[in-house]
């Protein structure tokens, strides 16, 4: 089971170059990052409601349930996904591409050790170790040498 | 000079900030999921709440372009002459965004991050060494498959301690 959790994740990494790859395409047709970004939110909007309608699972029949659920978490997930994404947009330039990644990556790392290590979100807490810090440090070094040649 | 330098640490640090806040991201969706019980719907959330926030983005930014232009005649002109995969782009970021949503409670933060970046270097690797969209042709070289192995090394500690 933990196998096709592995690959998954894998693979939902795989569309990320994908999409950038096909956004800073259509970026350069409609002469605009930000209305790019826009573009593919909104396609990505539809299709969710459309499968979401198609699978039955507009769920929320409690009215209770939806009106207690906080604030931030309604609109926290899409706010830092834009601000994600459009730093990556503004910063790509100026930066280069390497040492963008490098920066948003470390960023990604100390974060998501962080989330794990003190249980944030309710996630189950797994701390820090010293192979799992071997393991990032390979994996900074993996990701160097591939942006180095 | 030493403006230049200075704003080139304010960029980097706008960049790990950026890059601190993705996983952040996924935390606050996961909780969602798990208030809403449904990972579609959470993830239709997120979307939703991120096409707003893009498109007051654009009508701030870019309304200069929205009001002298002729939305219309251009919009055709953009949709007859591009290829019809320009469009599915956002497709791509909802099977990341919701696999992420399902996979984090389960694996944990950083695993999903890694794996999430093993497969990004394997594809950009891909790309680049076919050219696909357009984008310069780099082949693929001994150093970046050592860079490869790496990775893969480095998750198979993470993901075993």
């Amino acid at each position: 089971m933990i196998f096709f959790m592995l690959i998954a994740g894998f693979l939902s990494g795989m569309t990320i170059p994908i999409q950038t790859s096909i956004n800073s395409r259509l970026g350069q047709q409609v002469k605009s990052p930000y209305i790019a970004s826009a573009i593919s939110f909104l396609v990505g909007t539809l299709v969710l409601l459309i499968v979401s309608l198609l699978t039955g699972s507009y769920g929320v029949s409690d009215r209770e349930l939806l009106t207690s659920i906080p604030w931030w978490m309604l609109i926290g997930g899409g706010c830092l996904g834009v601000f994600y994404l459009t730093s990556n947009i503004l910063l790509l330039p100026r930066l280069g591409s390497a040492l963008t990644v490098v920066v948003t990556l470390l960023g990604q790392m100390i974060m998501a050790i962080a989330i794990d290590q003190f249980g944030w979100f309710h996630i189950p807490i797994h701390e820090l170790n010293g192979p799992r810090m071997i393991g990032i440090l390979l994996m900074f070094v993996g990701v160097y040498v591939i942006k180095k040649y | 000079m030493k403006n230049k330098s200075s704003y080139l640490i304010i960029y980097m640090l706008l960049g790990l900030v950026a890059g601190m806040l993705s996983p952040i991201q996924t935390s606050i969706n996961s909780e969602l999921r798990s208030a809403i019980q449904s990972p579609l719907v959470a993830a239709l959330v997120s979307f939703s709440v991120g096409t707003l926030a893009l498109i007051l983005l654009v009508l701030i930014l870019e309304h200069h372009r929205l009001v002298n232009t002729n939305l219309l005649e251009k919009g055709k002109m953009i949709i007859s002459g591009s290829p019809w995969w320009l469009w599915i782009g956002g497709m791509l970021g909802v099977i990341f965004v919701t696999s992420n949503i399902f996979l984090l409670p389960i694996i944990g933060a950083a695993l999903t991050v890694v794996l999430a970046l093993c497969g990004q270097m394997v594809i950009a690797l891909i790309i680049d060494h076919f050219g696909w969209f357009g984008v310069p042709k780099h082949p693929i070289n001994r150093q970046r498959i050592f860079g490869i192995i790496l990775m893969i090394a480095g998750i198979f500690l993470i993901q075993h301690f």
